[in-house]
């Protein structure tokens, strides 16, 4: 059916098949194939900019209305003659600059296939010039905006993104509420620095240096990750040949292959196994495993908070 | 008896350390028992298995093995050095390298002449012991991997060694290797496993008896090479064996991972015949974790390991039944004390290997003064930890002191003596005082004086220094010595009095020494009881000195009198009860009362105990922990009931108790359940049913 569809080849029953194909196909696949036939449709170049460029529906399909000639069936034969126009316009390419002055000519002679014994209409040269002219302006005017859309859509997800964090991140009172227990914890270990520094302050101006090295060695004990700070201390071959004994014992008893278990089981079983019988260790005990519990309560606290916020 | 404010104190996290290995010397009757953090203890077992010596242990001292030659202790560990102790100052003496790498193991011959060590490297090198010291002979032929186990053949003319895989005997003349017995490897998955000799023995008769890591005990005629028998006596490694070679030989005890104890007796294995062969007999599980070390005396097997604790479990056809003799013992915290208290300011001292712990006790509402007894108070201010004190250099803390004013603090370690001045205005501050008095060196104890001025050292030889302590100085004052020039027990213990005027001090030899500290000069000596003191407190009204032993007899001496007091006679005319002088932990701390000077409270690991001087002693026949029927008697009937001990057990595993200067009562408890669920990992053991 579709023997035609060439750069300015509108037919009025079809419509612009490369407009269809934007629009219906994967967005992506579709751009680029109307980037690469450099489109210059007069149906499409002109209800295109007032699609709605909502962010949520950036992969959806575009709302009905805007294009009346994209329906949702014809998607499939659309492409081949989508190829074919590649094809063409390959060879296209390859001619020069004339040729694609010549170019709207063939395909009208084309189009007008099905009437072989009208007379050819006639067209003066100037006409079809500025017809050609206008087109291609056209084709570089839609080119720009198409690019100009594409920016702004970027634009826009990437906002939507930025917010999106946003929004999973917790309130500043919650993170402060789950930071409060480690902090304190810090607090009072930098206060006992302090108590051990005093004495140096007291020594004297000399000593005062040192005082800010250590509070600075105070800080880098919160390096992220999974870094400490180690001095570096001489290792003699006697030293390394006993972490080697070392390592031979534990490895014998306690490597893989030694059946071993944790206390916190075996606890449990007496439990389960004595005349009194009660619940496993971790649960009878208040203080039992408290680092898992204190990790449970914030994972807890966490997801409550999710649940919290309505989801998007 | 009255009623206390209790604060119940649960957060000192003493941790002791696993047992690595032990040795028995069956002439003195001691038992060293070496830690893994490098500490070694001698236990009395004479004298009611107390602890009476701790030499503390030292980074990087990781002891494998343990050998007695006469008197004289040497141990050997995994940094390649052997060390011989000074028992009487508590510290190494002197160490060799033997320049072969880690030892595993070390055993002497039986003359005491010859020691081997077993090294990484595969060899097994013999030092000469001489009388101050040790000297390199020679090396035995070298084998490729390392030596983990060694015994000498009682003839000295042979040693076994344990090995990967196998177990070599060496002439011990030649050097040379006579036999090379293959051990086989464990069935199944862990086949490619190399199996390990944890640990040999070899008996006179050339039987040669072996522990390894495949669970097996297996028994080699060690003449012809031949393996005789096999026990396969757990899934997990057989990690101790001792036969008990002071007698005739005629017992093996072997440790497993899985915290049993097997014994194995060489007996006929029926009536009438002749022919006796080894039977495995016994199997002892008194351990939750790995028994890695044992010791076989002539009536008990001793066993520890990875669960820390001490276990002595006698053989019942050696002691007569039912005695106190026959009884279990565990031993599972030190058997002195590691809680300082500062009465006046309410701050506790806790004493670990590595560092130092200052605790501020909590408070609660005043007004809240109603409520039966048990109640929880509600707390106004939580318990805080004040100060952290790491410890400096490599040695551990062997012993500390807080005055009671919570001004002063002091540490020790084998090679110094720290002292702190402690300030509190809002915020607390520590300072170090420097320049101490070059005497005070190598200290085994510490005591301040009551009013904090003085500070008393126990030195080296058996001499107590005084050093007066003051805001702008630290001076030395006196040394204080009973006997000049005479080498003698270090002392162990040092107490007070409350008036500054007396000092009394305890050493291993069980004399007590008081020193009037006003002319400073020894007093008088109080008669010298045959067991050793475990604490000794001096009263703060009457200065009468209080006194307990390791055999739980508690004594009165009059200071002023110079003679024990009539409370303290009748006492010992009367006897204590039998369930007193049965329990096995001893009295390590004592305090008073300062309301009621007739009270007198003591404790031990499982209770304490207040002890009313102006109450009879209970009859022979009474009941000794009376307090529940004492509750529910009414007023009037009480007072034919009581007696003068009040035993109080709501509270166990105690490390401290202490009564404050407001009357409210300190108690540190450590559970032991705690401690257990801190130790590495136990083996699984598939239980029925679970």
């Amino acid at each position: 059916m579709f023997t035609l569809c060439l750069f300015t080849g509108l037919t009025s029953d079809t419509g612009c098949a490369s407009c269809a194909a934007a629009g219906l196909g994967s967005s992506g696949s579709g751009r680029r194939t109307r980037r690469r036939l450099g489109c210059s449709c007069r149906c499409c170049g002109r209800t295109q900019p007032t699609f709605p460029p909502t962010a949520a529906g950036r992969r959806r399909a575009r709302p009905p209305g805007t294009h009346p000639s994209a329906g949702g069936r014809r998607q499939r034969p659309q492409q081949r003659p989508q190829t074919r126009a590649e094809k063409q316009r390959g060879k296209a390419s390859s001619t020069s600059k004339t040729a694609d002055i010549e170019k709207p000519t063939e395909s009208f002679t084309l189009s007008l296939e099905s009437s072989d014994d009208e007379a050819p209409e006639e067209v003066t040269f100037e006409d079809s010039k500025a017809e050609a002219l206008r087109s291609m302006k056209q084709a570089l005017d839609t080119a720009r905006r198409e690019k100009e859309l594409l920016k702004e859509k970027r634009r826009k997800r990437q906002e939507l993104f930025q917010e999106q964090k946003k929004r999973k991140l917790l309130s500043a009172d919650v993170l402060e509420e789950i930071d409060s227990a480690s902090s304190k914890k810090q607090k009072q270990s930098e206060d006992e620095g302090e108590q051990e520094e005093k004495p140096e302050k007291e020594g004297g101006d000399g000593k005062k240096k040192k005082k800010k090295r250590s509070g600075k060695l105070a800080n880098a004990r919160n390096l992220k990750g999974k870094y400490t700070v180690t001095t570096v201390k001489e290792r003699t071959l006697a030293s390394f040949q006993q972490q080697v004994a070392e390592e031979f014992i534990r490895s014998r008893l306690y490597g893989p292959g030694t059946c071993r278990t944790t206390s916190n089981e075996m606890l449990s079983l007496q439990n389960k196994k004595g005349w009194n019988k009660s619940a496993a260790v971790q649960f009878v005990k208040k203080d039992w495993a408290s680092k898992e519990k204190a990790k449970a309560e914030k994972l807890k606290k966490r997801w409550l908070h999710k649940q919290q916020i309505p989801s998007c | 008896m009255g009623e206390f404010k209790v604060h119940r104190v649960r957060f000192f996290d003493y941790m002791p350390s696993a047992i690595r290995t032990m040795a028995f010397n069956s002439q003195t009757e001691r038992l060293a028992v070496a830690r893994a953090d490098g500490a070694v203890e001698i236990f009395n077992f004479n004298d009611n298995f107390f602890q009476e010596k701790v030499i503390p242990g030292q980074d990087g001292r990781a002891i494998e093995a343990l050998c007695w030659v006469g008197h004289r202790l040497f141990s050997a560990g995994l940094n390649g050095e052997i060390t011989e102790y000074d028992l009487e100052n508590l510290r190494p003496q002197y160490t060799v390298d033997a320049y072969g790498g880690p030892i595993w193991t070390i055993s002497s011959n039986s003359q005491g002449t010859q020691l081997a060590v077993g090294c990484e490297d595969g060899t097994v090198k013999i030092f000469a012991i001489l009388e101050e010291r040790i000297q390199f002979q020679r090396n035995l032929n070298r084998h490729k991997g390392r030596i983990i186990s060694l015994c000498w053949h009682p003839s000295s003319a042979q040693i076994a060694a344990g090995m990967t895989d196998m177990i070599t005997i060496y002439d011990a003349e030649t050097g040379q290797a006579t036999r090379r017995l293959l051990v086989d490897r464990a069935m199944g998955a862990s086949k490619n496993k190399e199996v390990v000799v944890w640990s040999v023995g070899y008996l006179s008769d050339h039987t040669i008896i072996s522990g390894d890591s495949a669970g097996k005990v297996q028994i080699w005629n060690g003449l012809t090479g031949t393996l005789v028998r096999t026990y396969l006596v757990t899934k997990w490694d057989v990690l101790s064996l001792i036969i008990n070679a002071s007698q005739d030989e005629s017992s093996v005890i072997a440790g497993t991972s899985e915290g049993t104890v097997i014994q194995f007796q060489f007996i006929s294995s029926t009536l009438d015949q002749h022919d006796k062969e080894w039977v495995r007999t016994r199997t002892f599980r008194n351990h939750s974790h790995d028994v890695s070390a044992l010791a076989h005396t002539d009536t008990a097997v001793v066993s520890g390991g990875m669960d820390t604790q001490l276990v002595v479990r006698p053989l019942l056809d050696k002691v007569e039944k039912n005695t106190q003799e026959s009884a279990l013992r565990k031993i599972a915290f030190p058997h002195r004390s590691l809680v300082g208290c500062a009465k006046k300011a309410g701050l506790l001292l806790f004493q670990f290997p590595d560092r130092l712990e200052l605790w501020k006790l909590g408070e609660n509402f005043h007004y809240v003064h109603t409520g039966k007894p048990g109640d929880r108070l509600p707390v106004k201010r939580k318990p805080e930890k004040l100060i952290e004190l790491k410890r400096k250099g490599e040695d551990h803390i062997c012993c500390s002191a807080l005055s009671a004013c919570g001004g002063w603090l002091a540490y020790s370690t084998v090679s110094s003596v720290r002292l702190y001045r402690i300030q509190y205005n809002k915020t607390i501050s520590i300072n170090k005082v420097p320049k101490l008095p070059k005497e005070l060196r190598s200290v085994h104890q510490l005591c301040f004086s009551s009013d904090s001025s003085k500070l008393f050292a126990s030195s080296c030889q058996s001499s107590v220094i005084v050093v007066a302590v003051s805001q702008q100085e630290c001076r030395y004052l006196h040394t204080l010595k009973h006997k000049t020039g005479e080498w003698k027990a270090r002392m162990h213990l040092l107490c007070a009095s409350d008036d500054g005027k007396w000092l009394a001090t305890a050493n291993t030899d069980c004399e007590i020494h008081i020193y009037n500290l006003h002319k400073m000069k020894l007093h008088c000596m109080v008669p010298v009881y045959n067991s050793c003191p475990t604490t000794i407190a001096i009263h703060p009204v009457t200065n009468n000195l209080i006194s307990v032993h390791a055999d739980q007899q508690i004594f009165e001496f009059s200071l002023v009198q110079k003679e024990y007091t009539q409370w303290s006679r009748r006492l010992q005319t009367q006897g204590l009860l039998s369930l007193w002088l049965e329990r096995d932990t001893p009295i390590t701390h004592i305090t008073f009362n300062p309301k009621n000077p007739d009270h007198i409270i003591l404790h031990d690991t499982y209770m304490f105990c207040i002890i009313d001087q102006s109450l009879p002693f209970p009859e022979l026949n009474a009941v000794l922990w009376n307090q529940m029927t004492l509750k529910n008697l009414p007023v009037s009937q009480r007072i034919g009931q009581s007696h003068a001990f009040k035993i109080c057990k709501i509270f166990q595993h105690l490390m401290c108790v202490s009564l404050l200067e407001d009357l409210s009562l300190v108690v540190v408890e450590r559970p032991l359940l705690d401690i257990m669920s801190q130790l590495p990992a136990p083996v699984r053991q598939k239980k029925f049913a679970t």
